[in-house]
């Protein structure tokens, strides 16, 4: 079943076919999962969906995925993605797009090809890897990888999987493994959850490790659980909630707070800003059940409250993702690793045109913004103008949430528990309708995931009904308050 | 009117490299390439930067004996710009709060005739590049062993009005940095890289980059000062700030301000912020500095009676600086002279013909105090005995055995017998009659040259004052009119 969905709905990068020892005494050990192929393994490529990666294979394993393994899950494949993370509709990949499984697609869009490498130690070269060899110290991996048909037709009724964790959402919905593993740095995990109905938490930031994640934006960078069952989030979430000294920004562990009991009054704001204008009569309307049920519910007190930063963050986002991703992105020259084009002219050195030849159009976009940005015209103007914009909502977050933060401790004793808000404003748009729109005009479906990006807050994305989903945040290092409030909001059967 | 400004880069002696675990092998040339790099080291996806404390150590250490006030906050900022031997396309600096700033280093009576004060801007830690090696036409190789190695810049006020200050200050600077055991010191190898900020009457800067040793340093700033004096009397002053190279010859331009770099200084979003409690730390960190480069000269110089410029060599070496202060101790206890000749000229001298670096162990204190007191015994000649310093220098194993035996077995024993000596110098004589004519005319200095010939002629077995006086008996001439 699983190369087949993944013929008409291009989820993976690269499926295994080695069945590799697993640990079945793990607290894991039944599950199977998928990773984003933005986090690196020794027993596949990673690619971030981009050409410039295309054959790559790294020689060290993250440490998410060395912690599931450890646990004795099994990694099915890794997952299609906006390249770089860059997007959220999952239709900005080398690999070509990957649908939404919650809409009938009848045609393949890709073919599978067999494809095999061998690994050995620590030393990974192009000869070693793709080549064979003879001796038999060498482990050989066998996968799959998708190869786009020339003609595919992708059905008029298809509607965007959201992105950039497109792949491992539609894993999960597609029931192809039990959770899958993404990343989120301004909604990628949330919004193709909520796009394919299923829960997507984002950790506070520095909790789960990213060594092995290859960032985009590393200030904002999170990696997140994805699956229909939020209890596995919790368990999930519990092996990689752990201090990882490889990780410069990964929380300390005297700072984690672990505590999950929530008040007997529970005090929930509604953001005015997030939730009242611009929303489609769909998602209107499932709002209105869901707070009409909450306010039944004797002990949850609900508040109107307003952030006045919050209608200048997504243009302050967008300012610093591109500017750390235009600095992340210029170690890909092909000298080392990755794509090399092979041929120069004397006006332009090689890795110039490597780039331009190995970057999707998107990547490309977001490099020049953000070296705008950076630059010595664009630095006061926009790079620190939306760093000032970020700390002034981040103070606005720590006025109203009771807390304590994980970092400062700060409190709040009459401040709110948990802010709830819409993921997006409407339905996932038509696969068709999405490819007219512009580049400005797609980011806009960020507008509500891409706050607690910036203030680095745990939010979770709640299913609630087809393609639509409400996303539940908490003070920084309140995970486990977050996932349990969760886990009732989903007992409330509210659907 | 001259107005320099000095960058200067030094490779820290750290054990490890600044964000990574790899072993940092700055002072040895002779390792493979790409064999003690890490990860990070070549930019692997995924990876990341972690600081390590040794390398903030030694700056902190560096940043104190130049006097500088140390910062409470300091972080880390990236510099972008392409290059093959760039493996991150950005190199992780301290742009926008540096660890240390507003130091000073005294030029002393010990550098300079007239005393100078040269104030620091800042000190920034940083990581160094790979190396790009160019070994056939139209390709080059990239070593990565150099790339995130730590860097310390320190950028001068533009306090330098001449060449010898410049001079001074780089030598000084080298010394307080192998004084303190941060650097090696060394420019050849490139642990200590230089770039000149000049300006002349005030017009636009100039910056000179690619000075590999002090020689070019002082030759391109000569030229470029020669070159901007000609413009000005020309009455076409400079009028634009430019970055020129220096090519052994001349200056010449690399690239104006048009074409400047903009290095998109980021503040780097992972590394954190170094926090440091300046007040506890400082203290602390002071008392494990060594004395300072002028404190140890003044006490060299007076304890041991030795000229400026040996007593600089001597600092410029720690290991240099206690083999000596041991000999000296054991020929005193001897009765030997003062060995600095010894050692800063015969030692030193024989090594580098033998193209050999001094390290203690090139020969033992013990073997040259014996060696010092047979020369002193009357054993052998002063020329013998550099003869047995470079053989014993070259052959380890002969350390072993006892001065005396050598000599025997080499034959350089000293010999005063009269036989001998009168034929040398009877032959000597009777072959330069020329030379013998001109001393009775009156030109005595030219004794030397018969006295030279004597000691050739008797392979140095005879000690010169007794050929000169053997010379001086049969050309009966009066004593004291020549000098050995």
């Amino acid at each position: 079943m699983l190369p087949k969905l993944s013929l008409k709905y291009n989820i993976f990068t690269s499926i295994a076919l080695n069945n590799l020892e697993r640990n079945s005494a793990g607290s894991l050990a039944a599950t199977s999962y998928a990773l984003k192929d933005n986090i690196v393994t020794r027993d596949a490529p990673t690619t971030c969906s981009s050409k410039i990666l295309a054959n790559y294979v790294s020689p060290f394993e993250s440490t998410v995925s060395r912690l599931l393994t450890e646990e004795g899950s099994q990694l099915v494949g890794k997952t299609n993605m906006d390249e770089f993370g860059m997007g959220n509709s999952s239709l900005n990949s080398h690999f070509g797009p990957t649908l939404n499984p919650l809409y009938e697609q009848k045609s393949d869009i890709v073919d599978l090809r067999e494809r095999e490498f061998w690994i050995r130690g620590e030393k990974i070269t192009q000869d070693i890897t793709f080549e064979k060899q003879d001796t038999g110290s060498y482990m050989h991996r066998k996968y799959l990888v998708p190869e786009v048909k020339s003609d595919y037709e992708i059905d008029p009724e298809m509607r965007i999987v959201g992105g950039s964790s497109g792949g491992s959402a539609a894993a999960v919905a597609a029931d192809l493994v039990d959770y899958a593993i993404g990343t989120d740095t301004g909604g990628s995990v949330r919004l193709p959850s909520c796009y394919t109905s299923i829960f997507g938490f984002k950790p506070s930031y520095g909790r789960i490790s990213r060594w092995g994640l290859i960032p985009y934006a590393q200030s904002l960078d999170t990696v997140g659980i994805m699956s229909k069952n939020i209890k596995l989030i919790r368990k999930v979430f519990s092996i990689l909630d752990k201090h990882d000294s490889s990780d410069p920004t990964s929380i300390s562990e005297e700072n984690r707070i672990y505590d999950d009991k929530l008040d007997s009054v529970i005090k929930i704001g509604i953001p005015a800003e997030m939730s009242l204008d611009g929303l489609d009569s769909e998602v209107k309307e499932k709002w209105r059940n869901l707070l009409k049920r909450l306010l039944e519910i004797p002990n949850f007190n609900l508040f109107l409250i307003s952030l006045p930063s919050l209608s200048k963050s997504l243009p302050a986002y967008y300012t610093l993702v591109t500017s750390e991703a235009s600095s992340n992105l210029a170690r890909y020259d092909g000298i080392r690793y990755g794509y090399r084009t092979g041929e120069y002219r004397s006006l332009e050195p090689e890795f110039a045109k490597t780039r331009s030849e190995g970057f999707g159009a998107e990547v490309k976009r977001r490099i020049i913004l953000g070296s705008y940005s950076l630059s010595s015209y664009g630095y006061n103007s926009h790079f620190m103008n939306a760093t000032n914009v970020r700390s002034k909502l981040i103070q606005e977050f720590n006025s109203i949430l009771k807390g304590p933060h994980m970092l400062n401790k700060h409190c709040n004793p009459n401040g709110l528990d948990f802010i709830l808000c819409p993921t997006a404003t409407s339905l996932p748009p038509l696969v068709s309708q999405y490819q007219k729109i512009t580049p400005v005009e797609s980011y806009m479906n960020d507008m509500l995931t891409v706050p607690f990006s910036l203030a680095g807050l745990p939010a979770i994305n709640i299913p609630l009904g087809r393609s639509i989903g409400f996303q539940l945040a908490g003070q920084l290092g309140h995970d486990y308050k977050v996932l349990k409030l969760a886990q009732m909001m989903d007992e409330l059967h509210i659907r | 009117m001259l107005k320099i400004g000095l960058e200067i880069h030094a490779q820290l002696k750290s054990s490890r490299k600044l964000f990574s675990l790899s072993k940092n092998t700055t002072s040895l040339l002779d390792v493979h390439p790409n064999t003690t790099t890490s990860f990070f080291d070549v930019s692997l996806p995924g990876t990341q930067p972690k600081l390590n404390k040794e390398p903030l150590l030694l700056a902190l250490k560096t940043a104190l004996a130049l006097n500088c006030s140390i910062s409470e906050v300091s972080t880390f900022d990236r510099k972008h710009y392409f290059y093959g031997d760039q493996p991150l396309g950005y190199q992780i600096t301290q742009h926008y709060q540096p660890i240390a700033r507003n130091g000073y280093l005294n030029l002393t009576k010990y550098d300079l005739p007239k005393e100078k004060t040269i104030r620091i801007e800042q000190i920034q830690i940083e990581q160094d590049t790979g190396r790009t090696l160019y070994k056939e036409k139209g390709r080059s190789y990239v070593d990565f062993n150099r790339s995130n190695i730590p860097l310390i810049e320190m950028v001068t006020k533009p306090d330098f009005s001449s060449v010898e200050e410049v001079r001074a200050f780089i030598k000084k600077f080298q010394q307080t940095l192998v004084n303190l055991g941060v650097c090696t010191g060394e420019l050849e190898t490139g642990a200590i890289r230089v770039d000149v900020n000049l300006s002349v009457d005030n017009n636009s800067r100039i910056e000179i980059k690619n000075l590999p040793t002090t020689s070019a340093i002082v030759a391109a700033i000569r030229y470029e000062y020669k070159r901007q004096c000609r413009l000005i009397e020309k009455g076409e002053p400079i009028t634009e700030v430019e970055t020129r190279g220096w090519d052994g010859k001349k200056t010449q331009k690399l690239r104006s301000k048009e074409d400047a770099i903009d290095y998109r200084y980021m503040p780097d979003p992972e590394l954190p912020a170094i926090r440091l409690k300046v007040k506890d730390i400082v203290p602390k960190i002071r008392a494990t500095l060594p004395p300072s480069v002028d404190e140890q000269l003044q006490e060299v110089l007076q304890k041991y009676d030795i000229k400026l410029r040996d007593a600089n060599i001597l600092l410029a070496d720690n290991e240099l600086m206690d083999y000596y202060k041991e000999l000296y101790n054991k020929c005193v206890q001897s009765g030997v002279p003062n060995p600095i000749n010894w050692l800063t000229h015969e030692l030193l001298g024989s090594l580098s013909k033998s193209n050999m670096a001094f390290e203690k162990s090139v020969l033992e204190v013990d073997k040259f105090v014996e060696l010092l007191v047979a020369l002193q015994d009357g054993l052998m000649t002063k020329t013998n005995g550099k003869l047995l310093l470079m053989h014993l220098i070259n052959n380890p194993q002969d350390q072993k055995v006892p001065i005396p035996q050598l000599l025997d077995e080499f034959d350089l024993t000293k010999t005063d017998e009269t036989e001998l000596l009168d034929q040398v110098t009877d032959k000597v004589m009777f072959e330069n009659p020329s030379v013998v004519e001109q001393i009775m005319g009156g030109k005595p200095k030219k004794l030397n040259y018969l006295i030279g010939l004597c000691m050739r002629a008797s392979e140095g077995k005879f000690d010169p004052k007794l050929i000169e006086d053997k010379l001086k008996e049969k050309l009966s001439i009066l004593p004291n009119t020549t000098k050995t």
